[in-house]
């Protein structure tokens, strides 16, 4: 697969991911834009991965988990950091709650909140969380656990108590 | 823990339908892979000059109250520190963060600064006062949806002191609309003569909101400054109401923030209206930036009396082309109204430069 047939056809995906995983369109493109510069340098080795798709997007994960230590939750609460509109009353109920989520999600931190997107936007077990994240399943368990929590969503299925973890966030 | 022991209050299916929606709003492909591309063949940032200068890619300086010449003339002195105050806060720009130097297509080039009215080429047939400020209204209503392209000039003794380029989309934004705004501020270094140094890139931001009605200007509103305060000009930082960036770094903030009103002045409505009450008498006609236009001169009943205020007008599009105040001590505004194409609105979009941090 060359660069060009990547990104015509899974770049838009990777932008979704990154935009779940952000919060942010802009951020979002930054960081994919940043990963596909380094990517594209070295494209033959990436190309002939089974799943370049997957690489790309650990590569989305790390930058986002360590990019300068920057601060990605400056965006105030209650608000999305992207000024799509005007924010007036909606008589819809799911429109108002959404919202509130998105900005509690905002307010997780970056490793509770990627355990997250890989978990609910992408589909990937525990196991396939640790791997892209770098740590173990216990770990990302945590992880889901307490986010989960703090935004008080309930399980379908009960999660494993997770076991204590030395990683700090 | 916080929310255990609650009552649930959120499903699975909620957390996916919610990430979902956000997933919706991803950029572009193309805007990335176009930064992708650029990267690879970039090597350096090409900053938008004005002819026979060149400009610094990097530094900038401290912010100085971009007070300008007919902001002098049009208050008195009292208020003069008032408007300084209102400057310091509408100083901005616009959207995001770019992946390198130099991402911008090329934008008309500005005319040479402050340069002196062009020659008067027929006196032609003058159209009425009434009609020019009409068709001038209907244009500048027209062009509600453009990209506005200003430059500012600020000329003293002959010598161009600070530059102002503003970008602003829509170009009239109604109430409720979303308006993207990007401010590129060049002022001569500290402690650098004023007489002699080029100005250098002091601070370039960007500034989105939320277009509030007229009636209630003043409220705050949902809004997103970006700003890029540029090292190297003895500048320590660059403010924007509460917020300070220290030179060298980068900023992003959102929030709910006093509304600043960024479109252009004066206004092609305002202009139409002075020129319908007789504030401006046509002098002339010319052609400027390969236009023909129309060149008013205001009276003496008009806002800046007392001092030589000159005003083009394209009689292609009959949009405001210049305006120029003041013989010496001058203030040359350029505007530029251009179609919001992709090429066009990337201008709204503020580099950051490689290595710097963000700060806040």
């Amino acid at each position: 697969m060359t660069f060009d047939q990547f990104a015509g056809a899974r770049l838009q995906a990777v932008l979704r991911f990154a935009t779940a995983l952000t919060g942010d369109p802009d951020l979002a493109k930054d960081l994919v834009q940043e990963v596909l510069i380094r990517v594209n340098g070295q494209w033959q080795k990436v190309g002939q991965l089974d799943r370049p798709e997957a690489y790309i997007r650990k590569m989305v994960v790390n930058e986002y988990l360590s990019w300068r230590r920057r601060s990605w939750r400056l965006i105030p609460s209650g608000m999305s950091s992207h000024v799509t509109g005007r924010p007036s009353p909606d008589p819809a109920d799911g429109y108002i709650e959404r919202q509130a989520l998105l900005a509690e999600l905002a307010k997780l931190s970056r490793r509770q909140r990627t355990a997250l997107v890989l978990r609910y936007y992408e589909g990937y077990s525990d196991a396939e969380i640790a791997e892209v994240m770098g740590c173990t399943r216990s770990t990302v368990r945590g992880h889901v656990f307490k986010a989960l929590a703090a935004l008080r969503v309930e399980l379908d299925q009960p999660l494993p108590t997770p076991a204590p973890s030395k990683e700090t966030h | 823990m916080e929310g255990l022991g609650r009552a649930p209050a959120r499903t699975e299916a909620d957390l996916r339908a919610t990430l979902a929606e956000l997933a919706r709003r991803a950029p572009s492909a193309d805007d990335v892979l176009s930064a992708v591309r650029e990267a690879g063949s970039r090597r350096q940032r090409r900053s938008a000059r004005l002819p026979g200068q060149q400009w610094p890619a990097g530094p900038g300086r401290v912010r100085t109250r971009r007070l300008g010449w007919r902001q002098l003339a049009a208050v008195g002195a009292a208020a003069v520190t008032a408007a300084a105050v209102t400057l310091a806060l509408t100083l901005g720009g616009s959207p995001s963060r770019t992946g390198g130097p130099g991402g911008f297509p090329a934008l008309p080039n500005p005319p040479a600064s402050a340069g002196g009215p062009p020659v008067v080429v027929s006196p032609g047939d003058h159209p009425s006062a009434g009609s020019l400020a009409k068709a001038m209204l209907t244009a500048y209503n027209a062009a509600g949806a453009d990209l506005v392209y200003v430059t500012r000039d600020y000329v003293r003794k002959g010598h161009l002191v600070q530059t102002d380029r503003s970008w602003s989309w829509p170009a009239v934004p109604s109430p409720g609309q979303v308006q993207y705004n990007r401010d590129e501020f060049s002022a001569i270094p500290r402690g650098a003569s004023e007489s002699t140094a080029p100005v250098k890139l002091t601070e370039d931001a960007s500034y989105t909101t939320i277009t509030p009605h007229p009636s209630v200007y003043g409220q705050s509103e949902p809004a997103r400054l970006i700003m890029v305060c540029y090292a190297g000009t003895g500048q320590t930082g660059c403010g924007w109401g509460r917020y300070e960036t220290p030179a060298g770094t980068w900023s992003k903030h959102t929030a709910v923030m006093p509304y600043i009103d960024y479109t252009p002045t004066p206004r092609g409505a305002d202009l139409a209206r002075q020129i319908a009450h007789g504030q401006w008498r046509i002098v002339g006609h010319t052609r400027l930036r390969g236009q023909p236009a129309i060149k008013l001169a205001q009276t003496r009943s008009g806002t800046f009396q007392g001092h030589p205020v000159f005003l083009w007008v394209s009689t292609a599009s009959y949009l405001p082309l210049r305006m120029i105040w003041g013989p010496a001590d001058s203030e040359t505004d350029n505007w530029y109204y251009l179609p919001p194409s992709k090429a066009n609105l990337a201008h709204l979009r503020v580099p950051i430069p490689p290595g710097y941090p963000r700060s806040g």
